[in-house]
């Protein structure tokens, strides 16, 4: 199938879109069309809206107000996610939607299973999932459980399961936030082969190169309304953004960063000698890992996802102890030290997956900026907390780190993805560390966010602090980082100086575990 | 106490208010259906639990031993633990109270140190499940029902054998003078007992250490997200056994409370299942102190007024059990039902 001659065909047409949560209006009016046999991206700071938007399509949420076309039909009387797949949309969330414990082939057919008589019939599905990878160019084994997948064949099947539903329009929010390099050109070439065969994809992303290299058409969000459309020849970087945050563009036009001069001869603020971890079951984590960061150096950790990136993050804050090797802070052996006291050393911590390692969503702001702090004596009087310290201290980080919330009261779940997220960063690095320790620290953030996020970081090693920067975004390790190692299967192999390295010797590195 | 309130605004005590009447609302049906006038059966709970002096104290006093239990469970469910085994924990802790009341004499200072006994008791018993849950995996839950067998056919074995007092009675030997809590006013048959004025302390005192002191957020924190609570420099291990273990010691002082207060020794009857009544108790005061007081002032009412409710209109007082249970299911319907009344009232704002 190719497109009509008579140009682009508008598959999905949503006119005045309007959401409102409590007291924050979250979608304003929002026009969106999305084309046949195009790559439409969505894009937009943090709270602009984009998910609400695709969620409103999707039918997991319903809109105040505003129109939705599908194919040219109005959807009328109240939507929902059965009847967005009835009508052939699908949607790739950001987190992961699959049982674990399923077979890849169960996973794919949950919720549309091909029955003969009352019995699921299996050899239909395998049949149509054969077609399905045929499709797609690529499968796995139908027979392995998804605990067992890499991410990016978990993403493949989640993907294989959209198409088995029959879905036409499938919209993808931050596939690649979790991808390595590779994969992520793997994955553009699969959306680019379903728009051809005629489907409509639609792309929410932080990621502007990735749009402008493989998006069709953009849609720019901000603050729940349009403020700009591009066409493929129209984008380039300085529009983007310009679209996206207008007064953050002096920000964002600085390309070269200046990083902090690093006293070989000074002593480390960490050092790592040999250090081997296992899990639970005894198997090993990280393997004769050596690294050694001195005050104000910034050490950037590239690697495949799960090839031991937060085995290494917790092995250097504290959660487990190290099975053989050992742990300096400043020259002084941690390696038998907790948590706790690794933190009184000035060791902070951003998790990579903030909702399982860095938040409680239910607490209100204050708690959630208390925790970990909770035994600090200047924060108590009386026997009890200085709660009106705490919600001053909130509302200086809500300034300070360009939060959107109002009410320190407030729960933390009240506030968006990227919100919450800078909370947890305000938390910690306004903690007067030694040590950061940073897994991912902008996922979830737009670019603005992200970029302060990491002004922030370079502020505090300009000042002596040491930062691990463990992150799949190799943009980033290669601009903010002195030099890089790759984890590789545990290992840690030094790659270099950031300078003399780019990103596909990194990409060789991560995928063999050596440059040649 | 502005803490207090914040605490109780919004959802959590509309949603129990709205359990509350919806399960009156069922139950009412109930009552209709067994051929009785629910008027009648709400005036009689009314009279039988506050129609005098006499109903008011019965009243009080028979929601002590439900604070006591309540306390216990929703200090367990703070720190995301299902404490089940309070009734065993309630009969040890009983039960070495009174013990220790016959025969340490240390003068007025009997009462005090009966329940110490019995927190420790409590807070042993208690110990069991969860280090068997944190070192071996298997569910606290299964481990306190093993537990709570043990501790009640243990118990009784010795109330009717070695520690037996009389012939007649299944009783330990009574308590010294000093083991019981002053009576503060008698009316009828009914005494009023300082005990109730120790359970609301223990209210209060519980409420300073969950939403006050460092040990209570780090329970909190530890029960709604161990990583974060591990990442953020809390031991979760430690936390959960001494959370667990301050939840068995409540219940323990349950069952000291009934002894010093109420009966003056052990007794084979001495409770009708308090410590699984905690459960209903704590969902319906939302784990917080001040609501399972007044969930358990709810419940020790009804309890207090079946009497009347047996003796005027003969209904069983298995109703009071009929009517906890559709308590638990109301609370699940009640979030939802809330919801759509917000939604509706935004929508005509």
């Amino acid at each position: 199938m190719s497109l009509p001659e008579t140009g682009p065909r508008p598959v999905v047409r949503m006119t005045g879109i309007r959401k409102r949560f409590g007291e924050t209006e979250a979608l304003r009016g929002v026009d969106f069309t999305a084309y046949k046999g195009f790559i439409n991206a969505v894009i937009g700071e943090n709270g602009a809206g984009k998910t609400t938007l695709m969620k409103v399509l999707f039918g997991l949420l319903h809109s105040d107000a505003g129109e939705l076309e599908v194919n040219g039909n109005r959807i009328a009387g109240s939507h929902s996610a059965r009847r967005a797949i009835a009508l052939g949309i699908g949607m790739l969330q950001q987190h992961f939607s699959l049982v674990p414990a399923f077979p890849a082939l169960e996973n794919i057919i949950l919720g549309c299973e091909p029955v003969r008589g009352i019995q699921i019939d299996r050899r239909q599905a395998l049949q149509r999932l054969d077609e399905i990878f045929a499709e797609l160019g690529g499968g796995v084994d139908p027979n392995r459980p998804i605990a067992e997948l890499s991410v990016s064949e978990r993403q493949l099947v989640e993907i294989a399961r959209m198409l088995f539903t029959g879905a036409e329009i499938l919209i993808f929010d931050e596939p690649t936030a979790t991808l390595a390099p590779q994969e992520i050109e793997n994955l553009y070439r699969l959306l680019r082969r379903l728009a051809d065969e005629g489907r409509t994809v639609i792309l929410i992303t932080h990621r502007l190169r990735e749009v402008i290299k493989h998006a069709d058409m953009v849609t720019v969000l901000r603050r729940g309304i349009v403020t700009a459309g591009f066409e493929r020849e129209e984008m380039n970087e300085e529009r983007l953004i310009g679209a996206i945050v207008p007064e953050a563009a002096d920000l964002l036009a600085v390309k070269e960063r200046e990083l902090p001069n690093v006293d070989e001869r000074a002593e480390p603020v960490v050092e790592l000698r040999g250090v081997d971890c296992t899990d639970k079951e005894s198997r090993t984590t990280l393997s004769g890992v050596s690294l050694r960061l001195r005050p104000g150096e910034i050490l950037g950790i590239a690697g495949v996802t799960g090839s031991g990136q937060k085995e290494l993050a917790e092995a250097v804050i504290g959660l487990h102890p190290p099975a053989a090797g050992s742990i300096l802070l400043s020259g002084r052996d941690v390696s038998r030290l907790g948590a706790k006291d690794r933190r009184k050393l000035g060791v902070v911590y951003i998790p990579e997956d903030r909702f399982a390692d860095g938040v409680i969503p239910p607490f209100s702001l204050v708690l959630n900026r208390l925790l970990g702090d909770h035994r600090v004596p200047r924060l108590r009087c009386r026997g009890s907390y200085r709660m009106n310290l705490l919600r001053e201290d909130v509302k200086d980080k809500v300034g300070k780190y360009h939060i959107d919330a109002g009410d320190p009261d407030a729960s933390l779940a009240s506030l968006s993805g990227g919100n919450q997220q800078k909370l947890m960063l305000a938390r910690e690095l306004d903690r007067e560390p030694r040590l950061i320790v940073a897994h991912g620290p902008t996922r979830g953030l737009d670019v603005v966010a992200a970029r302060r996020c990491y002004e922030r970081m370079l502020e505090l090693a300009s000042q002596g602090d040491a930062v691990l920067l463990i992150s799949t975004e190799l943009e980033d390790l290669l601009t903010y980082a002195h030099r890089i190692a790759v984890l590789f299967a545990g290992m840690l192999i030094d790659a270099g100086a950031s300078s003399e390295l780019d990103a596909r010797k990194i990409g060789l590195l991560m995928t063999r575990g050596s440059a040649a | 106490m502005r803490g207090i309130l914040q605490q109780l605004r919004s959802g959590p005590l509309i949603d129990s208010l709205i359990a509350v009447l919806l399960a009156a609302a069922v139950l009412s049906i109930v009552v209709a259906l067994i051929g009785h006038n629910p008027i009648t059966v709400l005036s009689l709970f009314i009279c039988g639990g506050l129609g005098d002096l006499e109903s008011v104290y019965g009243t009080l006093m028979s929601s002590m031993p439900l604070i006591f239990s309540g306390l216990s469970l929703a200090l367990a469910f703070r720190a995301g633990l299902f404490n089940i085994g309070g009734e065993g924990q309630l009969f040890v802790g009983g039960f070495a109270a009174a013990l220790a009341g016959h025969y340490l004499n240390p003068g007025p200072m009997t009462a005090v140190l009966m329940m110490v006994v019995a927190a420790a008791a409590g807070y042993a018993w208690a110990m069991v499940p969860i280090a068997i849950r944190l070192y071996r995996g298997a569910h606290e839950v299964i481990g306190c029902i093993m537990m709570n067998y043990i501790a009640i056919n243990l118990c009784m074995w010795l109330v009717r054998g070695p520690f037996r007092a009389e012939a007649s009675t299944e009783k330990t030997p009574p308590i010294q003078p000093g083991g019981w809590w002053p009576t503060l006013d008698t009316v009828g048959a009914t005494d009023f007992n300082a005990a109730f004025f120790i359970s609301l302390i223990v209210a209060a005192l519980l409420y300073w250490l969950l939403f006050r002191l460092p040990f209570g957020f780090e329970l909190r924190a530890a029960g709604a997200n161990q990583g974060a609570a591990a990442a953020a420099g809390i031991n979760v291990r430690g936390t959960l056994i001494l959370t667990f273990g301050l939840s068995g010691a409540l219940a323990g002082l349950g069952g000291a409370a009934e002894v010093s207060g109420v009966f003056g020794s052990f007794y084979s009857q001495f409770s009708p299942g308090y410590g699984f009544d905690g459960i209903t108790v704590a969902l319906l005061g939302r784990n917080h102190p001040a609501g399972v007081v007044a969930a358990a002032l709810l419940f020790g009412l009804m309890r207090n007024a079946s009497k009347l409710l047996q003796f005027e209109a003969e209904i069983s007082s298995d109703i009071i059990f009929l009517f906890q249970g559709i308590v638990i299911f109301a609370l699940l319907a009640a979030r939802p039902i809330r919801r759509t009344i917000a939604a509706r009232m935004s929508r005509r704002a």
